[in-house]
């Protein structure tokens, strides 16, 4: 059992650094890209690539994730499934995949989805290294949502150095 | 659509009228089982008949899975709701 | 437990929980303007063989194993909603599943040969339906676990 679960953990990790990875770089490469108003269709495929590495990152993130919760339900060790910060980072992957249907629908706006996923991802980066906070559930999603401000702000300056402040 | 129905009101009524859940179980040997295959049975007949009905084009259909969908929220938010009542010792 | 039902256990979870991200793929496609039909049908398929084989893992799990060893140890734990309300709801919730996962089965499949966009809205809004039960479902089962 222990060697399953180095390999459930080595694929969580591995799932966090493809997510977290492919959404900066989607970030990164969206600013530069539109940084002209045109997006070719060489930067459309680089885009695009970026998002799947994002989802496969996730992918292997939910399967690790809940093969974790099936080891410690089997070795009975369940005190984590109830704590506040294990609670708030599902909560905040649920906000990820939800913003991410959003997005696709075209009902959540560029500005606020990107800075919604990108601390998303980061944010259950975090709790997930945290293991266990002082903090409860509610004071969790305050620092969340605070951060996600932050984030949109400092990506709308980023964008706007890049770009017109127009064009952002 | 009809079978969302069907499972929201046999669950809440299995819960109330404990004739119905031991009928279910001497049955369908558990209670659970027996809701899930009379689900099951009424899936396939109103499918059947809405096919013979020709109820299926694309027109049609598209209103039809649209109050699915409702529906199904609806009685899965029924089922929620109940046993949320039960919890808190309403019902 | 034996080694069968922690078998059946995982089976039941990782089925599901691939299912309902199928239904999230499925979902992501249906929102274009000009899905690849054949695609969606073929995964939304493979969401329903997941998600019936999800329910009759569960099924054996919960008749012979949770009622008589699981059960009592929610109730008697510091949790008792645990199965009151979270189990229980889940394991009803769960049976209107299959049927939904069917019917967006059989909706792709009608729109491989004639698409139609009204339809692909209502298919795309019934598969949003399916994906919230099942996240709740699975969110349920999360909270019965750490409930034992």
């Amino acid at each position: 059992m222990t060697l399953i679960y180095e390999i459930l953990i080595i694929m969580h990790i591995v799932g966090t650094a493809l997510g977290v990875g492919a959404a900066t770089f989607a970030e990164i490469h969206y600013t530069r890209f539109n940084s002209d108003d045109i997006i070719t269709d060489d930067e459309k495929k680089t885009l695009a690539l970026t998002y799947t590495v994002m989802r496969t990152g996730l992918f292997l993130l939910v399967i690790s994730g809940f093969g974790l919760l099936l080891y410690l339900r089997l070795t009975e060790y369940t005190d984590l499934l109830t704590s506040a910060t294990f609670l708030a980072k599902m909560t905040v992957i649920g906000i990820l995949v939800g913003n991410a249907l959003l997005l696709q629908a075209r009902i959540m706006p560029l500005a606020i989805g990107a800075a919604v996923s990108l601390t998303s991802w980061y944010t259950a980066l975090v709790l997930g290294s945290l293991r266990d906070t002082n903090a409860s559930y509610f004071e969790i999603l305050i620092y969340y949502a605070g951060a996600v401000v932050v984030v949109g702000g400092a990506l709308r300056l980023i964008r706007a150095h890049f770009h017109g402040p127009k064009n952002i | 659509m009809v079978a969302s129905v069907m499972l929201a009101a046999l669950i809440v009524s299995a819960e109330e009228v404990p004739a119905l859940k031991d009928w279910l179980k001497a049955t369908f040997s558990h209670h659970w089982l027996g809701k899930g295959a009379l689900a099951i049975a009424v899936f396939i007949v109103v499918t059947i008949a809405a096919r013979l009905q020709g109820k299926t084009d694309a027109s049609k259909l598209a209103g039809i899975i649209f109050a699915e969908a409702v529906v199904a929220a609806l009685s899965v938010g029924a089922i929620a709701g109940y046993f949320l009542l039960h919890l808190l010792k309403f019902v | 437990m034996t080694p069968f039902l922690a078998a059946m256990l995982i089976t039941h979870v990782i089925g599901g929980v691939i299912a309902i991200g199928i239904h999230n793929v499925a979902l992501m496609h249906l929102l274009k303007k000009a899905p690849n039909y054949v695609f969606i049908s073929r995964i939304a398929w493979a969401a329903v063989a997941l998600y019936l084989i999800s329910w009759a893992t569960s099924a054996y799990y919960y008749v012979t194993y949770y009622g008589t060893a699981v059960k009592p140890r929610i109730l008697a734990g510091a949790l008792p909603a645990g199965h009151i309300f979270f189990m229980e709801t889940k394991e009803h919730i769960f049976l209107v599943l299959p049927f939904l996962a069917i019917s967006i089965a059989l909706c792709a499949s009608y729109l491989r040969t004639t698409p139609d966009d009204a339809l692909r809205k209502s298919t795309a809004f019934l598969t949003l339906i399916a994906l919230g039960v099942g996240a709740a479902t699975a969110a349920a089962g999360i909270i019965v676990s750490g409930s034992v």
